[in-house]
């Protein structure tokens, strides 16, 4: 009987130790979360991005892991009723998920189409992403077309094109984000310029302009 | 008594899910209960090696009485446990090693309790011309604060301008300051002309500072604070200390 008793206890202080262990651990990542310390989730980085862009809380739409590029990078497309924004964002192990740097958009209906252009280098690749991102109000256009030149490299040629007819819908805006992803021989002589054409649903040609740069990021 | 002993080890080669700790203490609880069953029958007349021996045949089968005793060392628990003590120390680690990272914390707190006046970041007190203000205003999750006012501030060609010194902090001293508060206000004149505009402070994600100063048109007492960006806007005029509060 006591010997039972005893092991009964064992079983109580070993679950007790382990659960006491556990809240103890679970409470200083929760301190840790609260005071900014560490980024164990991406959405952490996002939420720092907007504070420090001063913009509202916005709604993620689209998250990009492009390995190919990057194992530990993201970009999240995301928006509120007032802007559209594209985080990128880093993991290390010490630092855990933090931002990079976001372009924010304004979005707010005065103009038909608002788009911008962030380019990501990484110095020990000879890969580069443009990214065209951005936010369309006229319901009129149904459709972009966005097109990518090096003009270091042919300025009379096209480096890449791409059609986007599917939009993310939100905060009633429509939303979209495309990342050409582009090498270079010399990434260092590239000259990017990125243009935009706008059409209806029935295919006619609205209007076409130079996207404007919003910024550039190197990511080490 | 050797025979206790290599009953108590043939019993904890089968206890396998209990720590070292764990078996001595078995080890220590069977020897006891042993020797009081020995001794009890010792007192009623046994010599003290049939006592012993007939202590170990009461007790059964030392591999089974093992088996049973396993399987009251549950192994989650003892998983769960080192890993938990693992994490809790590589946590502890951690937040020693980042100390450094709560100066942003500190930062954020002197920028709304005792800003710094300097030219540089953190560094200065208030010099005897600038006016001491403490207009706040809450622009989404941070505060722009106008905490001082030098209206005859003279810049290097000896002309009179007005320096107005801001800095940006979270209300969460844990979280980052809007950098657009420090890079996207403009100053207006009472006709709501640009006087200047704000292009970026100096400071880390605690709090953001900058002075910026600017000449005020003729007969003008005091300038309007205009900023709008990402869906805020504020507008508020700010007169020049010992002046009427609007115009």
């Amino acid at each position: 009987m006591s010997d039972h008793k005893s092991v009964k206890k064992t079983e109580l202080s070993r679950r007790k130790k382990a659960l006491r262990r556990t809240a103890a651990a679970l409470a200083l990542v929760f301190f840790m979360v609260l005071t900014n310390l560490y980024g164990f989730l991406p959405i952490q980085a996002l939420r720092n991005q907007e504070d420090r862009s001063g913009v509202r809380r916005t709604e993620t739409l689209r998250r990009d892991y492009l390995p190919q590029v990057h194992p530990f990078t993201l970009f999240y497309l995301s928006c509120n009723e007032d802007v559209v924004m594209l985080t990128s964002m880093r993991w290390n192990l010490l630092g855990g998920w933090y931002p990079v740097y976001a372009p924010v958009l304004d979005c707010d209906g005065s103009e038909p189409v608002v788009i911008g252009e962030y380019s990501v280098t990484y110095s020990d690749l000879d890969r580069y992403i443009v990214y065209v991102f951005g936010c369309v109000s006229d319901p009129d256009i149904a459709s972009l077309q966005l097109s990518v030149t090096d003009l270091a490299r042919d300025p009379n040629g096209i480096s890449d094109t791409c059609q986007v007819t599917e939009f993310l819908e939100a905060e009633g805006h429509r939303v979209f984000a495309h990342p050409f992803l582009l090498s270079f021989e010399d990434a260092r002589e590239r000259r990017i310029k990125v243009h935009a054409d706008t059409y209806r649903q029935d295919g006619g040609w609205i209007r076409g302009f130079e996207v404007p740069w919003s910024g550039s990021t190197s990511m080490g | 008594m050797e025979l206790f002993e290599t009953f108590c080890q043939q019993v904890c080669r089968e206890v396998r899910h209990a720590t070292p700790e764990e078996r001595d203490s078995i080890r220590r609880e069977l020897r006891d209960h042993l020797e009081d069953r020995a001794e009890a029958l010792q007192s009623s007349g046994s010599d003290e090696e049939a006592a012993a021996q007939a202590a170990v045949e009461a007790m059964g089968d030392p591999a089974e009485i093992g088996r049973a005793m396993n399987r009251q060392y549950p192994l989650g628990w003892l998983i769960l446990s080192r890993l938990s003590g693992a994490l809790l120390l590589l946590l502890c680690l951690y937040i020693l090693f980042t100390l450094p990272l709560f100066g942003s914390a500190y930062n954020n707190l002197r920028c709304r309790i005792s800003p710094s006046y300097g030219g540089r970041f953190m560094s200065g007190a208030a010099p005897e011309s600038v006016c001491l203000t403490d207009y706040r205003w809450t622009v989404g999750g941070s505060v722009l604060r106008v905490y001082g006012l030098e209206p005859t501030h003279m810049d290097a060609n000896g002309d009179s301008r007005v320096r107005v010194y801001l800095c940006a902090y979270n209300r969460n001293p844990f979280r980052c300051a809007s950098e657009s508060l420090v890079r996207d206000v403009v100053f207006l004149d009472e006709s709501g002309n640009e006087l200047e505009r704000l292009y970026g402070g100096s400071g880390n994600t605690g709090a953001w500072y900058t002075t910026i100063s600017f000449p005020l048109p003729e007969g003008e007492n005091g300038f309007t604070l205009y900023y709008d960006s990402h869906g805020y806007q504020l507008e508020e005029y700010i007169p020049l200390p010992g002046e009427e509060a609007a115009p």
